[in-house]
């Protein structure tokens, strides 16, 4: 009986949290809004003033809630805090007529995710910590989008993939170094390496991307070559530091780095291997065997990975990434899909293959509804039974 | 008890986090702010000649791009793309800054003069930009753009801010439509 109100209690909290984190997404968006109308009637030192007094009133009332046990709603409230942080930088930039260079928004993007990181680490706070990887996202895509600008180079999909996996790689060490200190951030990174792991791969499964990856006549500039050098270097450090700090404590085992090792590998190697299709047209009707060959090995590299990610979610009693993993299988479904009604073009085609592919996608969207119930379960009843996960 | 209090140590340390926080936060807000101030705190102004375009940014808002006829200027000696260029300008008979002339090190802090980057090169003009190419508004504003002039503040480094936008000499009062809860 205990357990069970306990149960309940922690739903409700739970339940509290998320609807108080839309409340604070909700109020920032709001304030977005009024930023983008530009408010004219309201003087530039009055709009800062109003960004600063709600920001520091968001951390000052998240705190609050923290110090009264109510930390779900503390935590929405300091996820406002950060939110409009963000909006304060742009503010002020909108206010003194700043360039809406790529470059800009990309620093303006920086101070902005790495004030936030920093307060996630004081504060201890997970969502704080989710809003500051978002925007990492975004500053390191806008980022590479701006060097392409800033100096006319040529834009390729492969340096973009090429990034995330770098992305991944210290997204990677910094799990292990937090699981090495016991630190509630491990969950977080390990679920936003998952993510970029089945991003990347995501965009390696398309026909089209892949010529693409390496465009004819590309050439890498040095200013980007010194850009990956430099994230590479900080993602293989975090990573070696994590990695030896993890297996030094028993919380990492040899097996799943080398799995790691080899998968972070195969994608040096399938990324490389692209230049070999380098150009080549996916609407000329034919296509090359090395394409052909190399679009059916990623694509069966994909499912593995899927597969992988929920392997690593139900190992870690990680919802989350096994939901995760789910959402990325059903996306391939629906890419493949569309990629079946082009390739079979035609308007017979496409009726055949819209009725073929709609019971096909109603059987497979009730086959995975029902896989990710029983993975689902199955890993909460892992996590019940204190079940060891090292 | 499901929740114990937190302790009063605990929660002074608590306190002390979001000084800190606010402190960092702030200051960071503070220097940027202090930064894209700093050419308004200089003395020289200019006004310049323009040919705006009128966009919009999803994450920024309602703005006007402005081209200005210091855009394009005279290609000069080993000028390279993304190179910082200076370019020094003179006032006609109606107080607008036309070019007079470029070059790749600073001028002297006698010479007025405004900072930019070379974005593109061609066989006898380069293209600039300053920082200024955006000017913000609401939605619904009302303007005229036709012979409009920017009055500009330049900082002692050639940086530069716009203060107000101009037409025949007089600064130009932007109507909005009124709007309403549902507009």
């Amino acid at each position: 009986m205990v357990a069970k109100e306990e149960v309940e209690l922690k739903e409700h909290i739970s339940l509290g949290g998320v609807v108080a984190t839309i409340g604070s997404i909700l109020i920032a968006l709001g304030i977005a809004w009024l930023i983008g109308l530009n408010w004219n009637v309201i003087p530039s030192a009055l709009k800062i003033l109003i960004l600063v007094i709600i920001t520091a009133g968001a951390y000052t009332a998240g705190v609050l809630f923290r110090i009264k046990d109510y930390d779900k709603i503390g935590g929405s409230l300091l996820v406002l805090g950060a939110l409009s942080y963000t909006l304060s930088i742009f503010l002020i930039a909108q206010i003194f007529n700043l360039s809406t260079s790529l470059q800009l928004n990309a620093f303006l993007l920086l101070l902005s995710w790495g004030g936030i990181l920093f307060a996630a680490y004081i504060f201890d706070s997970s969502p704080s910590l989710i809003v500051a990887l978002v925007e990492f996202l975004i500053w390191i895509s806008l980022q590479y989008f701006s060097f392409v600008e800033l100096f006319r180079g040529d834009f390729s999909v492969g340096i973009l993939v090429i990034i995330y996996l770098i992305v991944a790689v210290g997204l990677y060490g910094l799990t292990q170094l937090h699981k090495s200190m016991n630190h509630e951030f491990s969950g977080i990174y390990r679920y936003w390496t998952a993510f970029y792991i089945l991003a990347l791969t995501y965009v390696l499964s398309f026909q089209i991307l892949l010529p693409a990856l390496w465009p004819e006549g590309f050439v890498l500039s040095a200013e980007v070559l010194i850009f990956l050098i430099i994230i590479s270097v900080v993602a293989i450090v975090l990573a070696i530091i994590g990695i030896y700090r993890a297996v030094s404590k028993n919380k990492l085992s040899g097996k799943e780095v080398l799995s790691f090792v080899i998968l972070v590998l195969v994608y040096i190697l399938l990324i490389t291997l692209a230049s070999f299709v380098s150009g080549e047209s996916v609407f000329s009707g034919s296509l090359s065997m090395g394409l052909w060959f190399m679009w059916l090995f990623d694509n069966f590299l994909f499912i593995l990975v899927i597969l992988a990610v929920i392997g690593y979610g139900t190992r870690y009693k990680s919802a989350k990434i096994v939901n995760l993993a789910i959402i990325f299988f059903a996306l391939d479904i629906v890419t493949r899909y569309i990629g079946f009604v082009m390739d079979f073009g035609g308007q017979i085609g496409f009726a055949v293959m819209s009725i073929l592919g709609g019971i096909i996608l109603i059987a497979g969207g009730w086959g995975i509804e029902k896989w990710r119930r029983h993975l689902v379960e199955k890993t909460n009843k892992k996590a019940q039974q204190n079940y060891a996960v090292y | 008890m499901r929740f114990i209090k937190m302790e009063q140590k605990s929660k002074n340390k608590e306190y002390i986090k979001l000084v800190i926080i606010l402190l960092v936060l702030f200051g960071i807000l503070g220097v940027f702010l202090l930064y894209v101030s700093y050419p308004l705190l200089g003395t020289k102004t200019v006004v310049l000649a323009t040919f705006p375009v009128d966009p919009f940014d999803l994450i920024r808002g309602q703005y006007i791009t402005i081209g200005y006829e210091i855009g394009r200027i005279p290609l000069i000696d080993s000028a390279e793309v993304g190179d910082t260029v200076y370019v020094t300008l003179e006032e006609d008979v109606n107080g607008t800054s036309r070019y007079k002339s470029a070059s790749l090190n600073k001028p002297s802090k006698d010479d007025v003069f405004i900072k930019g980057e070379i974005k593109s090169v061609s066989s006898e003009s380069m293209r600039i930009e300053y920082g200024i190419e955006q000017y913000f508004f609401e939605r619904g504003a009302k303007f005229p753009t036709r012979g409009m002039e920017v009055k500009v503040k330049l900082s002692n480094f050639g940086g530069a801010r716009i203060v107000e936008l101009l037409q025949d000499g007089e600064p130009i009062e932007i109507e909005y439509e009124n709007k309403s809860l549902t507009s």
